[in-house]
């Protein structure tokens, strides 16, 4: 407190004020906040002795910078998507057993799965046939299903990888695709916040890792999927809404307020603030606060600036199919995604989830129509994303990732024309970021039951992911947190440049 | 199957005639050749076909096959070295002699043999010890080996030792050296986790039986001789994952290769493998401070005992003084009382209570504020959110828009109200940790103590038991204990002294218990309110309700519940590190108000009280539907006017109502996939309805149209369903149209309404039948209970099964005619594309007709018992938690009182003893101050375990009271201890979220101080005055503001996070409770100073900030006044921003008071007011 000062020249000492005014005037650029934080050595309470928090700069030279990663909310049939299946057709309407294929039902595989519910869901074995055809695509000519038509011209830029699997046979597997982890076994770090937490800003106007489009759902593990879990709450992602009114929560005054008006209180704000600091001048959570004001301060403008879709040529918007009532809410999703990496954003997290028309990917009836329709809604702009990346010398630079939470029976489910979840095997695929385009990596069996051969736990993703911004996951271990051996997943090495 | 039909064929006709020696002859050449044919092929096939002595028949028996049964199953623990039980199984002489039970075999008599009645499973104990029971068929071979006299090998020769001496020697006389060379291998590399009370992956080599038994997913980790199949080669030799010895070195190569002639010479042993030294399983286990009962210590003496205001003093000065470092002053008065406010209740002190704290210089002033916070409500609302964290306080969750409960329970609020109240009214900490495990088994008739069982009622889930379980136990043990068990979930704990089974044996305490919601006083109906609680339930299959309970507990292999390990039922224990129960589990008697909960007076009222308003309900109806029919024969007769209103009525849902839809509602009402086959898309769409409501909407009728209802929050589950509440004017809007709706048709409406009517009409009778039925069971019910004559239990069951059996007559009766109404109006016009539609009231009639005709029944049958009121529990509960919990408590357990001091120390100075608070095993840090540690760890136990006392020991001590600014410190303090673990100085903190918003709120003088209640929509935390700790809390559902000030996870959360982000500043600089909130403020503070800057300064510091301003600050603050009231003056010259909701409290019009509203926002956005200093 100001009486509580002994003499003028001992707390209002030049050198301590102006270190932080330098400290404050110099800005901070090429610094995430988060990293601005650990230089302070304050993001976390319990930062150990020896222990240092990364330090923004990556363990060896990477191959990306930035990553999009694309998630289909609800389970993308793989036998519909990247991973077509004719036996699917020829035993059509057979079950499992009869076919010459019956044991897929005995793989030890099976074991794998966790019962969300405590009991078996009933194995769907009579068969259902494919919903919709397929044909080569590009140079390679990986088998794509008609249903992609325009990611299927890109698919010479593509490394499909069949052989997901994972281990929750309900939608929190949502949460385990984006952590490692079954949501029985607790909440970890999700693969945006280690990106987050490995790495410093390319921008020091925005977050650094940013949620667009749907939500996860309560039940399904909530922001658990975007979230920094024991990294620090400063590692969340951010979810955005692209709506330039009101992009994220509180990002304007209540109604009324002039603009002129706040940047003055703003200005005595950091004024009576600086006035603290001189007495408190090695308060290290009062410089953060402090740099947190301004970075929010330039976020209020920064974050609807994203939104500005005008300064897009039209032949850009076309890519994205803003021009088309189907594609134009992703297409604008995907467009924002790219605006964000062309500004420095790491990490974007896109879901396409839920939709008015649609269950999103979850299809346990009428995939055909419901599978139909999803597709047509990300098809035209994920491959307008890529296109755009690449034709801005972006996708070098950019690890593009398609990825779902897992894939659906290739039995019926019930009566319906529909397939219930399938956590033995799913598609993912990958692009852009040093990632080898037009080859396929790893097998289903005959049926698209499981993953047979170089199979991949949802860890291995991720662990390409860091791999490719030159990160080691074990490098970024926090002591005291546990990880075993499954957590750090193996780089798939086969499909890297 | 070939083979164990020929041996029962064989064997059942030749044991019926043993005793008699003659058949015998007669029959064994048959009996050998069977043999002979099922086991093995013979090696000479003509000596089968000879005829042969008994004794030769038995001694080829014993060679051929009993041999190796001894060999593999009982000489590993009845050698001549180890001699269990005195016995030893490799000699006849030994055999027959016996152990200290006496003869081993009678030879000759089977039936008489211990050996055969422990392998049999006729005696205890069961042999092989914990080991596979021996198959039926070769327990026969023994029997007639035994029979047959129990010959060894050619003529045995007494008491030599001719044959092998142990197992798996028989023929090889050098083994005892090949496992002499193994051994220390085994012993010092592998038995640490393998033997004994660890078993990692469920293998225990510390025995050879044990050994072959392998492990949980491997039987063949040795084949005794043949090295290279068994998985241990394979695994030394680093060719199986992960490689052993876990995590370390190889063995050398010569290790390597004795282990492998050691498997291949069949692996022998000589008795049980021990671990080095004298430690018990786990070498750090015992040592280790955690887990050794905290004795006081005596007070260390210390140079400056002036500096010592108590005990904590002694123990932190020692430190002090040991380390050189010196304390820096306490802190100034102002400091202090925001400090200990803050602390104590959770907002900052009132200006007039600083002033009378400055002016008071009693010398014990301070110890008068810290009696009076201790003794105010808000202390319990501040730590009682604390110890909301630390046990996972959350409301329940699941889909709010169905309705679902997935996780805790509806009203789990009780259970926040008695920790308020608890820690309100200095209950022992002992006593609120029984309450919460065992509220239901020490007072089973008191719903405010059954409300401390929410602790464990809030880990239900619905989907899956284990999940549940696995909840209560680790949480128990972590949130009371500071002990990992979760790792033992899976594998034997790595580094804590808890092997795998210990896991389970304590889930045992925990296996039969589930949750109910029972009725409260004046509310009958349960999902509007009631109390959730738990019980010892029956077992249980997976049911509607919830998931299975189990009868037994078995360790999970692996942790994988499809995996229980069935052999072994597990019952309660504590892990044997952390002590032992002490007095045995007693199971508690229930009173019967306890097991059947309608007994109770108030429950009766209440049914009874709701069964009345349910027939005046039906009256109102009645009269209502009468109405409505005049109504509508009105309107029928003026066609040209109603189709005006329905033409207007269809463009304003188009133009003005599909829009707000769109937006908030088609995502689970669209057109594909209408949730509960409600959708929004078209005015019919809204007449139709959904199966859970029928219509959303009833024409001209808003306030009782569902949709509205649901909108407004008038009816469970609020829509939408995850989202905040819409806006109000849009709500009434809808209302507005609602109002103006006229019926579609107006000759349908006629018909409705006459429909409506006649249902009406059965309605009111069926409620008078149902009331009647409801007394008469009532008292059928409560004849049981006070010993009634049978004559009079029978008289009062007839009548009301009679009684009952005329109202579900009526019911039936009258769901029939709502049916048949309800599938016409189907049939009457199929709206499009909803063809599930007609099928989903067909099965409606079906059901309804279904009832009715089984109501006829009943009633034509005349004998059953009527339904009692409510449901009945068991009548005992286990015992178990009680027994758990006071073990928890026992003063000798080493963790609970340590783990408690540090939770309210860590709260106290923003830094606990032991720095990891949820974690007290081997391998965590110790504690900064041991000796303090234990010092309060006994003192708190000593005082009845009251917290309060500990807070005032904590805040009266010197070290509290020191100042925090590290601004001036002494320089050898920062080199000797930088991050201040030695306390030479005050931690300053943030706030957390909670005491951020309360105190925005205390500074304007708007906290609403009311205590406890239900919790509050927690979308209204914006403009709710309520405290933080009662709104929603839950993983999914929690106010946004709150969030972003690092809330505690409901998942977990023994210690919170404090980050800063830039969307902290955004929540502070433009919610709309610092507006609010500020605006008030200014405008109140105005009222007093009236035109004086000056003063109005002074009064925004001292309100917010809780003291002056200095002359800088001041300067600032006036000159900001002056600039922002005339750049307001021009306001049509600024740019407003585009967006923002409207607020509660717009700002003013004139620009100097809107100017001194800015001056105080700012104020409320400094680093200071989040700040305790």
């Amino acid at each position: 407190m100001k009486e509580d000062c002994p003499s003028k020249a001992d707390c209002c000492g030049g050198v301590h004020r102006r270190s932080f005014l330098a400290d404050l005037g110099m800005g901070v650029t090429g610094m995430a906040l988060g990293a601005m934080l650990h230089r302070d050595g304050i993001s976390k309470a319990d930062a150990g002795k020896v222990w240092t928090p990364p330090d923004g700069r990556p363990h060896f030279a990477p191959k990306a910078k930035s990553v999009i990663w694309l998630f289909m909310q609800g389970g993308a049939s793989h036998m519909e998507s990247f991973d077509p299946k004719p036996a699917l057709n020829k035993y059509g309407g057979l079950t499992i057993a009869e076919t010459p294929y019956s044991h897929v039902l005995n793989s030890k595989h099976s074991k794998n799965t966790v019962l969300f519910t405590g009991k078996e869901r009933s194995l769907l074995t009579k068969l259902l046939p494919m919903q919709v055809d397929f044909h080569q695509r590009g140079q390679s000519g990986i088998e794509v299903t008609n249903w992609w038509p325009y990611v299927g011209e890109c698919i010479d830029d593509i490394a499909v990888i069949r052989s997901m699997w994972t281990t929750d046979n309900n939608h929190a597997a949502q949460t385990q695709f984006h952590t490692g982890r079954h949501i029985f076994q607790g909440y970890c770090p999700s693969i945006g916040s280690w990106v987050h937490y490995g790495l410093g800003s390319l921008n020091d106007n925005l977050p650094q890792f940013i949620v667009l489009g749907g939500r996860i759902l309560p039940h399904d593990g909530g922001p658990a999927g975007y979230s920094a879990d024991y990294l620090g709450p400063q590692h969340n992602g951010i979810v955005i809404d692209v709506d330039p009114a009101n992009p994220l929560p509180f990002s304007v005054p209540v109604a009324g307020v002039y603009k002129e008006e706040q940047e003055a209180k703003f200005k005595l704000l950091r004024r009576l603030n600086e006035l603290e600091a001189v007495q408190y001048p090695e308060d290290p959570a009062m410089l953060a606060r402090v740099k947190s004001y301004e970075l929010a301060f330039r976020m209020q403008t920064s974050v609807p600036e994203l939104f500005k879709f005008a300064e897009e040529s039209p032949q850009t918007k076309q890519l994205y199919g803003l021009d088309n009532k189907v594609t134009r809410p992703f297409g604008e999703i995907c467009l924002t995604a790219r605006r964000l990496v062309e500004r420095g954003v790491r990490f974007v997290e896109v879901i396409h989830g839920y939709s008015t028309d649609t269950l999103g990917w979850d299809a346990h009836f009428h995939l055909k129509k419901l599978h139909g329709r999803t597709c047509s809604e990300v098809d035209k702009p994920i491959a307008g994303l890529l296109r755009d990346l690449r034709q801005r010398g972006l996708l070098d630079e950019t690890l593009v990732v398609w990825g779902t939470e897992f894939g659906r029976t290739p039995g019926v489910q019930g009566n319906t024309d529909g397939r219930d979840h399938h956590p033995s095997a799913f598609s993912c695929w990958m692009a852009g970021g040093g990632i080898k385009g037009g080859v396929v990596h790893g097998a289903t069996d005959e049926l698209g039951y499981h993953a047979v051969d170089n199979r991949h736990y949802v860890t291995d993703l991720h662990a390409t992911v860091l791999h490719q911004l030159g990160l080691d996951p074990r490098k970024l271990d926090v002591p005291g947190q546990k990880r075993i051996e499954l957590d750090y997943g193996q780089p798939i090495r086969e499909i890297l440049i | 199957m070939r083979k164990r039909s020929v041996v029962s064929v064989c064997l059942l006709p030749l044991s019926l005639v043993l005793k008699t020696r003659l058949v015998l002859l007669v029959t064994l050449v048959a009996t050998l050749t069977a043999w002979t044919t099922v086991f093995a092929p013979p090696a000479n096939p003509q000596s089968a076909r000879a005829t042969l002595s008994s004794e030769q028949a038995g001694t080829k028996l014993y060679t051929e096959h009993v041999r190796e049964v001894l060999d593999q199953h009982c000489r590993a623990c009845h050698n001549s070295s180890t001699k269990q039980g005195g016995l030893d199984l490799t000699t006849r002489q030994g055999l027959v002699q016996g152990g200290t039970r006496g003869p081993a075999v009678v030879p000759g008599n089977a039936g008489e043999s211990l050996l055969y009645k422990l392998i049999t499973h006729r005696q205890e104990p069961y042999m092989p010890l914990q080991g596979q029971r021996i198959p039926s068929e070769t327990a026969s071979l023994i029997e007639l080996w035994i029979d047959l006299g129990a010959p060894f090998e050619a003529a045995p020769t007494m008491g030599e030792a001719t044959h092998a001496a142990h197992a798996g020697m028989r023929s090889e006389p050098t083994s005892q050296a090949f496992f002499e060379k193994v051994r220390p291998v085994l012993e010092t590399r592998c038995l640490n986790c393998h033997g004994g009370k660890l078993r990692q992956a469920g293998l225990d080599i510390s025995t050879r039986e044990k050994l072959l038994r392998g492990s949980d997913t491997h039987k063949d980790v040795v084949v005794p001789g043949r090295s290279g199949d068994s998985l241990l080669m394979k695994k030394i030799k680093h060719l199986h994952e992960p490689g052993m010895p876990y995590r370390s070195q190889n063995l050398p190569e010569e290790a390597i290769a004795n282990m492998a002639a050691w498997i291949d010479a069949n692996a022998p042993y000589s008795g049980a493998l021990r671990a080095s030294g004298e430690q018990g399983t786990s070498p750090q286990g015992s040592s280790h401070w955690a887990y050794k009962p905290p004795r006081r210590p005596p007070l260390p003496k210390i140079r400056r005992q002036v500096w010592e205001r108590n005990p904590i003093d002694a123990f932190i000065a020692e430190q002090h003084e040991r380390r050189n470092l010196e304390p820096v002053p306490e802190a100034d008065k102002r400091t202090l009382i925001r400090r200990v406010y803050l602390d104590l209740i959770g907002f900052p002190p009132a200006p007039n209570e600083i002033d009378a704290f400055l002016k008071d210089n009693s010398s014990t002033e301070y110890e008068t504020v810290v009696d009076r916070l201790l003794s105010s409500p808000a202390y319990g609302e501040r730590w009682g959110r604390h110890w909301m964290d630390v046990w996972r306080y959350s409301d329940w969750y699941g889909l709010r828009s169905s309705d679902l409960v997935q996780s805790s329970q509806r009203h789990l609020w009780h259970w926040r109200d008695w920790i308020v109240e608890s820690l309100n009214e200095d209950k022992g900490y002992d006593r609120m940790i029984l309450e919460m495990l065992a509220g239901d088994e020490i007072a089973p008739t008191d719903p405010k103590t059954l409300r401390a069982t929410g602790y464990l009622a809030r880990n239900w889930f619905k989907w899956n038991r284990h999940a549940w379980l696995n909840e209560a136990v680790e949480h128990t043990a972590a949130g009371f204990l500071s002990t990992t068990l979760k790792c033992a979930r899976c594998h034997d704990h790595k580094f804590d002294p808890i092997a795998q089974e210990e896991y389970y044996r304590f889930r045992a305490f925990f296996e039969p218990y589930d949750v109910r919601i029972d009725p409260m006083p004046g509310q009958a109906n349960l999902v509007e309110a009631g109390l959730p609680r738990v019980f010892d339930s029956e077992p249980r299959g997976i049911t509607e309700a919830g998931p299975a309970i189990y009868a037994e507990t078995y360790r999970l292999i692996g942790g994988d519940e499809k995996n229980p390990d069935k052999e072994r039922p597990l019952s309660p224990a504590v892990p044997e590190a952390l002590g032992k129960l002490g007095e045995p589990i007693q199971p508690v008697q229930l009173p019967p108000e306890s097991y059947y909960p309608f007994l109770q007076v108030h429950v009766q009222r209440d049914m009874l009280e709701q069964a009345r308003r349910e027939i005046e309900k039906a009256q109102v109806e009645l009269a209502e539907a009468k109405k409505a029919l005049a109504l509508a024969e009105q309107r029928a007769a003026v066609p040209q006017q109603h189709e005006e209103s329905l033409k207007a009525a269809h463009a304003a849902f188009e133009k003005e109502l599909k829009p707000i839809f769109d937006k908030h509602c088609l995502v689970c009402h669209g057109d594909y996939y209408g949730r509960n086959e409600f959708r929004v898309l078209s005015v019919a769409s809204l007449l139709e309805g959904g199966t859970d409501d029928g219509p959303a909407v009833i024409p001209g009728n808003s306030a009782r149209s569902p949709l509205i209802l649901r909108l407004r929050g008038e009816r469970q589950p609020r829509m939408p369903g995850e989202a905040a509440p819409l806006p109000k004017e849009v709500i009434e809007r809808i209302a507005q149209w609602i109002d103006h709706l006229p019926p579609a048709d107006a000759q349908l409406a006629v018909r409705k309404a006459q429909e409506a009517l006649a249902l009406a009409e059965r309605k009111l009778p069926w409620n008078r039948a149902h009331m009647a039925a409801l007394e008469a069971r009532i008292a059928a019910d409560q004849a049981q209970f006070r010993g009634a004559s049978d004559a009079e239990m029978e008289a009062l069951g007839k009548s009301a099964r009679a009684a009952e059996r005329s109202a579900e007559l009526l019911k039936a009766e009258m769901s029939v005619l709502d049916a048949q109404q309800k599938l016409a109006d189907a049939l009457r016009a199929p709206p499009p594309n909803q063809e599930g539609f007609a099928q989903v009231r067909e099965k409606r009639v079906t059901t309804a007709t279904a009832q009715l005709k089984a109501a006829q029944e009943a009633l034509a049958r005349g004998k059953d018992r009527h339904t009692p009121v409510g449901k009945h529990y068991p009548k005992t509960s286990t015992g178990r938690r009680t027994a758990l919990a006071r073990w928890i408590v026992r003063k000798d357990n080493p963790l609970t009182a340590r783990v408690a001091v540090n939770h309210l120390w860590m709260r106290h100075f923003g830094e606990p003893l032991v720095a990891s608070v949820d974690d007290f095993g081997v391998r965590t840090a110790p504690p900064s101050h041991p000796e303090l540690l234990d010092w309060l760890a006994v003192e708190f136990m000593e005082n009845h375990w009251s917290m309060k006392h500990l807070h005032r020991l904590i805040v009266t001590s010197r070290v509290y009271r020191l100042g925090s600014n590290a601004s001036r410190p002494n320089h050898s303090n920062v080199s000797v201890d930088p991050k201040n673990q030695f306390l030479w100085r005050m931690n300053q903190r943030r706030m957390e979220a909670e005491t951020i918003r309360d105190s925005v709120l205390f500074a304007a003088g708007e906290l609403d101080r009311t205590l406890g209640g239900p919790e509050l929509d927690h979308y209204t935390g914006q403009t709710s005055r309520r405290r933080s700790l009662y709104f929603t809390h839950t993983p999914n559902e929690n106010m946004q503001f709150l969030k972003l000030f690092d809330l505690a996870d409901p998942t977990g959360c023994y210690r919170r996070f404090e980050s800063i982000q830039p969307q902290q500043a955004l929540a502070l600089s433009n919610s709309e409770l610092s507006f609010t909130q500020s605006r008030l403020l200014a405008r109140k503070i105005s009222e007093t100073v009236g035109g004086d800057s000056r003063a109005f300064v002074a009064a925004a510091f001292e309100r917010v900030l809780a003291r002056a301003p200095g002359a800088d600050e001041e300067a600032e603050s006036l000159r900001f006044l002056r600039q922002q009231a005339q750049l307001l003056t021009n306001a049509t010259k600024l740019t407003p921003f585009q967006s923002g909701e409207p607020s509660e409290v717009p700002a003013a019009t004139e620009p100097a008071l809107r100017a001194r509203e800015g001056l105080v926002h700012v104020l409320l956005n400094r680093n200071e007011f989040v700040t305790i200093r």
